[in-house]
């Protein structure tokens, strides 16, 4: 035992002998875990106030149908205990994969499963959103051939800042809970998990989230994927407020990540780049499982091996590194000043990254507000910029993007 | 499948594909990939210009100006400009479905809202998956599992929330925003079906399936990884009814026969894990093995297909089955 160990354990000694029985019943007792499917080749974390043990990778079934449902048994049968689905995932096959398979055998009772109700439409037209969620757990039940999910979640796969408190939908998941049809609730989040996870955990009322971030923001839908530096303070608050924690997307770019790595033991150890980045998400505190879409048995096993990949503190560090390296403009502001013809380099990407994320006329208008020289029209194309850029942005290419779409 | 947050409006032009040659079916997502905006009033010199060529010549249509998303449709006025979304954005649409909807081919997406008088908001989404095959295969995985059959498109279904339908390259979802709403929204989809091209039927792969026994709508067109195996591609399947039995019957074409040679002896090496095969007497080196999800396997070879079904019960009509199957490929 370390020293520093020894005298955490004995100051609690101490504690615990002056307090008697007063002390604090969260405090007296280990929570109740609960374990199901555990075998020797996966690991498990307590999946927050869920107390749920859940396998560190979870399986993403957006794909999933019953032409895939031997996916299922290579799945179950390597540890994994957390199946996700969502009620339109291939229209509701994916949920009927999941109850033709999970109904046999016993097996129900040893998985955890996670479901999503789309009631985007009602909440945004402002109505019916109670009675649809009711409809639609009804409807994934009975798809799923059981009478209860261990986790119903709002699906998002846009901002639903404005829909986390929403009465009616929290006033639907009490009554799910009270019949019996759901036993802790959650949100899915691709847009703005930050953000969202922070008023998940504030207003109290949530037991999961999953949310999408990853080493680099996306591309693709550029200012709403995020990256692990910019969930960091949700991901704190979120633990504090003993949220469990899934994680979506967490392999973004992959490929491009690994390939820019220097430190020679992550390419001689022979993993892939998705098993890296599953792995490295897995290492942010906070977090508990990831989810991974798999469509054939070799991601399966690939991904079966990833929670028992050790990764040395010189190798995180390396990842880090790469994936600040990969591209992606970061917003670090090292271009700033690097144009010698005054172009906003950094500004234009930012408009561009707003027109992309849906604020069209705002980015238009924040466009036009800037000065003719400031404009991607004034580049020369010296490519002064891209020498200072440390993400490697192919910055000459993004600002002739940029000016197609806000000009 | 709108998935848009009320702050976000859709682009109207995004993505790169270049507009095809007129009069082929493709024409549908026309003038939309025109060259970006210089400013309104451009936009508007484009729309007249687009206008007199539609009225002219017909073919290919403007920004905002589409030869199915019309500003009008019946009772309907589209209540904005049309986006479209490739492969390269379609994230930004539905995001997370994107994969899934790429893998059957997906080529690029129209969408639009439309309203009648003061009732709520469709959006009509039209899928252009470059062919009828892709547009079945699509429809086949992807449309509401709980809609029953309509007569719209070349195959329709309708559930409570929305209205979906194939017909030639085309995949189509209307959403139904309002009960009340819900002959209205038959009537615009089947106004959309019958604007949009036919071209072909049936995709010529349901051939290969037997048609005594087969379930009614269990035919599926997987592109890849079919049982879970990164060999078995382009499977077509169906369910089958042999008395009180259901089975179900694929066929997977491979790019040649050496290459169905290899995925067979892989399918093989994986079932033989769970227990021995036996030897099957059909077709090229056939075999029945045992699967701890599907049950008994038997699997043939013929030509560049492999092909088989489960769970075998190893009767004669499964067997019947089988030499109808076997029969089939052997004709291609």
């Amino acid at each position: 035992m370390e020293r520093r160990q020894f005298l955490r354990c004995a100051a609690a000694g101490v504690s615990a002998a002056v307090m008697g029985s007063a002390l604090p019943k969260v405090w007296a007792a280990e929570p109740q875990v609960e374990r199901r499917n555990e075998r020797p080749g996966m690991t498990y974390a307590r999946f927050g106030r869920t107390n749920f043990m859940v396998s560190r990778i979870a399986h993403g079934s957006l794909h999933t149908n019953r032409e895939r449902i031997p996916l299922l048994a290579r799945l179950y049968e390597g540890g994994v205990n957390f199946f996700d689905t969502a009620q339109h995932y291939a229209g509701g096959r994916s949920e009927e994969a999941f109850g033709e398979y999970f109904s046999q055998d016993g097996r129900r009772k040893n998985v955890f499963i996670a479901t999503k109700v789309d009631i985007r439409a009602e909440l945004k037209a402002g109505r019916n959103v109670y009675e649809r969620t009711l409809q639609l757990a009804d409807q994934s039940l009975k798809r799923l051939r059981t009478d209860c999910v261990d986790i119903l979640m709002l699906h998002g796969c846009t901002t639903l800042i404005d829909w986390v408190t929403h009465e009616d939908w929290l006033r639907a998941c009490d009554d799910l809970k009270k019949q019996g049809k759901t036993r802790f609730i959650g949100i899915s989040e691709h847009a703005k998990p930050a953000e969202v996870l922070k008023l998940m955990a504030e207003c109290g009322h949530y037991d999961a989230a999953m949310v999408a971030f990853s080493l680099i923001r996306g591309e693709w839908n550029g200012l709403s994927r995020t990256t692990i530096q910019a969930m960091a303070d949700s991901l704190k608050l979120a633990k504090e407020k003993d949220l469990g924690i899934v994680v979506m997307k967490a392999a973004m770019k992959a490929e491009d990540i690994v390939a820019s790595v220097s430190e020679p033991g992550l390419k001689k150890q022979g993993h892939s780049p998705y098993q890296l980045c599953y792995r490295y998400v897995l290492g942010v505190p906070g977090v508990h499982a990831v989810v991974c879409g798999m469509v054939n048995m070799a991601q399966v096993d690939e991904n079966l091996a990833v929670p028992k990949i050790e990764l040395a503190a010189a190798q995180i560090e390396d990842l880090r590194r790469a994936a600040a390296c990969s591209g992606v403009c970061g917003f670090c502001g090292a271009c700033l000043d690097a144009c010698p013809s005054g172009v906003a380099v950094q500004d234009i990407q930012r408009f561009h990254g707003y027109y992309i994320h849906g604020y069209r006329e705002a980015a238009r208008a924040d466009y036009a507000a800037l000065a003719p020289e400031q404009r991607a029209t004034a580049c020369r194309g010296c490519g002064r910029c891209e020498g200072i850029c440390p993400g490697r942005v192919p910055i000459r290419r993004r600002l002739k993007e940029a000016h197609d779409a806000l000009a | 499948m709108r998935w848009l947050s009320p702050d976000r409006t859709p682009n109207v032009v995004r993505g790169g594909r270049s507009c095809p040659p007129r009069g082929m079916a493709g024409c549908l997502r026309g003038g939309q990939v025109c060259p970006p905006r210089k400013s309104a009033a451009i936009l508007r010199v484009c729309g007249v210009l687009a206008a007199l060529i539609l009225a002219t010549a017909g073919g290919c249509s403007s920004p905002g100006g589409d030869n199915i998303l019309l500003t009008e449709r019946g009772l309907w006025h589209r209540t904005g400009p049309v986006a479209t979304y490739t492969a390269n954005n379609l994230h930004e649409y539905i995001d997370g479905a994107a994969p899934f909807v790429i893998s059957f081919g997906f080529e690029s997406l129209q969408t639009a809202g439309y309203r009648r008088g003061a009732e709520p908001e469709t959006t009509v989404d039209i899928y252009d998956m470059g062919s009828s095959d892709n547009a079945f295969a699509l429809f086949r995985s992807n449309s509401n599992v709980e809609a029953g059959p309509l007569e719209v498109g070349t195959e329709g279904a309708g559930a409570d929330a929305r209205i979906e339908f194939w017909q030639g390259a085309y995949y189509v979802a209307v959403s139904n925003p309002s009960a009340d709403e819900k002959d209205e929204v038959l009537a615009l989809a089947r106004d959309l079906a019958q604007a949009l091209p036919v071209v072909g039927a049936w995709p010529a792969y349901l051939d290969l399936l037997p048609t005594a026994g087969r379930v009614v709508h269990s035919e599926r067109f997987l592109p890849s990884d079919y049982l879970g195996h990164g060999f078995l591609k382009r499977a077509v399947s169906a369910r089958y009814k042999v008395g009180a039995r259901e089975m179900t019957l694929f066929a997977c074409r491979l790019e040649t026969p050496k290459e169905a040679a290899v995925a067979m002896g892989r399918l093989k090496a994986f079932l033989d894990k769970q227990g021995r095969a036996q030897a099957l007497a059909r077709g090229e080196g056939g075999y029945v093995a045992a699967d701890s999800t599907l049950g008994r396997v038997a699997v043939f070879q013929r030509g560049q297909f492999v092909a088989g079904l489960y769970p075998y019960p190893e009767e004669p009509a499964a067997d019947d089955l089988l030499a109808d199957l076997d029969r089939r490929l052997g004709g291609r």
